[in-house]
């Protein structure tokens, strides 16, 4: 028999299941609607495109309502209505799908930023959580890359070469909605040049602690890294921390003979 | 945004082709249903215009096999993938298909997609070097070595 008959009998016996074919369309389905969303932490539409976060997230706009029709649309008939709701949900989905974030990786030197992904592991948002990590982002578009080009782009940027000085000790935190994809990421962020070419480390941390980090004035991988410190010295603040690099929080860990904390990783070389 | 029977004629159209790409591409069923929702996700949110049926198809295998490699970028690096790793899926394929399909997936990733491409899906060397965004003497010689390598692994008329 010959190769092409081979291998279109082998293919032919690969088909796509009902099961994978109905989940993908039920996926698709989903993707139409406004109202199931994917998961997202709480704070997390807080996101400020390359600007700085100084101060406790804004809350004055949450809880704010808006009767959806004015007076003038309850003249349009019922089903003018309907057709521009499914419309406004129809477009709504989609941009919940692509803008709205669902896993976050903080990368910490001095600088301090965290990087937002969408459910297509793209960068949504880039923002610093100090001066540093600001006078960086300023000269770097991150916005829909992805995540590991992201990582690439920045740790090898010139702006951030100054800081990247013996000992500086670039931390990588990742945190997400699901184990999976938080594992997925991790080996992603390991395997970039980003971090295995300045020597970093890469940690996990719980989703939920971000709204707490950022109340702090913290990205929540630097926020980690205090905690772990403070178990060690009861004297120790986040606003401390704040003007602490990574080197330096973790130099302190280290003088009580620990690492930086749980799910520690290297990166791969 | 495409139409809800836009979307079921695509998935009932291509799931095939893109299971297949995923087959020799990725790790695992999860893997492989990730990729399968992002690709029509994407197809959803494409407003541009297929000027054919096979114009439609040739963006669906680019697509897949771009998110295939986009996944794997950021999951672990697999530079061969055997049908064992694949329990599931072993169990379920007939016995005197083990073998080719071993010898495909087992050829290394720069070889798979054009011997894919060009023993199933039948395209031409030119045809395969315009999805791939490759020159056609690339693709030949991505052919001659990857049938080479299959003649040796499986013998016989290649």
């Amino acid at each position: 028999m010959h190769t092409e008959n081979k291998i279109r009998n082998a293919f032919d016996s690969i088909a796509a299941g009902q099961e994978l074919k109905s989940s993908t369309l039920d996926f698709l389905q989903e993707a139409r609607r406004t109202g199931q969303q994917a998961p997202v932490p709480a704070g997390a539409s807080a996101c400020r495109h390359r600007r700085l976060q100084k101060s406790l997230p804004d809350t004055a706009s949450q809880g704010r309502s808006r009767h959806p029709f004015s007076r003038t649309s309850l003249k349009l008939s019922l089903g003018t209505l309907c057709a521009m709701l499914v419309l406004f949900l129809g477009i709504g989905g989609m941009y919940t799908m692509l803008h709205v974030p669902v896993s976050y990786v903080s990368i910490d030197v001095n600088p301090s930023i965290e990087l937002s992904l969408n459910r297509l592991d793209r960068v949504i948002c880039a923002t610093a959580y100090n001066t540093d990590g600001a006078s960086i982002l300023e000269h770097i578009d991150l916005d829909g890359k992805y995540y590991t080009d992201a990582i690439d782009l920045l740790m090898d940027s010139p702006a951030m070469a100054a800081y990247l000085v013996e000992n500086a000790m670039p931390t990588f935190t990742i945190a997400a909605d699901s184990h999976r994809t938080e594992q997925m990421l991790l080996q992603g962020v390991q395997d970039t040049h980003g971090c295995s070419g300045h020597g970093g480390s890469s940690y996990t941390a719980d989703i939920h602690t971000l709204e707490e980090a950022h109340a702090y004035g913290l990205s929540f991988g630097k926020y980690a890294a205090y905690q772990v410190l403070a178990q060690y010295d009861a004297n120790i603040t986040a606003q401390d921390c704040q003007h602490m690099s990574m080197g330096e929080i973790h130099g302190r860990i280290a003088e009580h003979g620990h690492n930086a904390g749980h799910g520690h990783h290297g990166c791969s070389h | 945004m495409r139409s809800e029977s836009e979307t079921n004629r695509v998935v009932e159209q291509y799931s095939d082709i893109i299971r297949h790409i995923c087959l020799y591409h990725l790790k695992d069923a999860a893997d492989t249903e990730d990729v399968f929702q992002t690709v029509f996700l994407k197809y959803l949110l494409y407003d541009g215009v297929f000027e054919s049926r096979e114009h439609e198809k040739a963006w669906f295998i680019r697509v897949a096999i771009n998110t295939c490699k986009d996944h794997m970028k950021s999951r672990f690096r697999h530079s061969t993938l055997s049908l064992e790793e694949l329990a599931e899926e072993a169990a379920s394929i007939p016995p005197e298909q083990h073998e080719v399909l071993d010898a495909v997936l087992s050829l290394p990733a720069r070889y798979k997609d054009v011997i894919y491409l060009h023993y199933y899906e039948g395209y031409s060397a030119a045809e395969i070097g315009r999805i791939l965004d490759q020159k056609e003497n690339t693709v030949y010689s991505l052919l001659s070595r990857g049938r080479a390598l299959l003649r040796k692994a499986l013998g016989g008329d290649l």
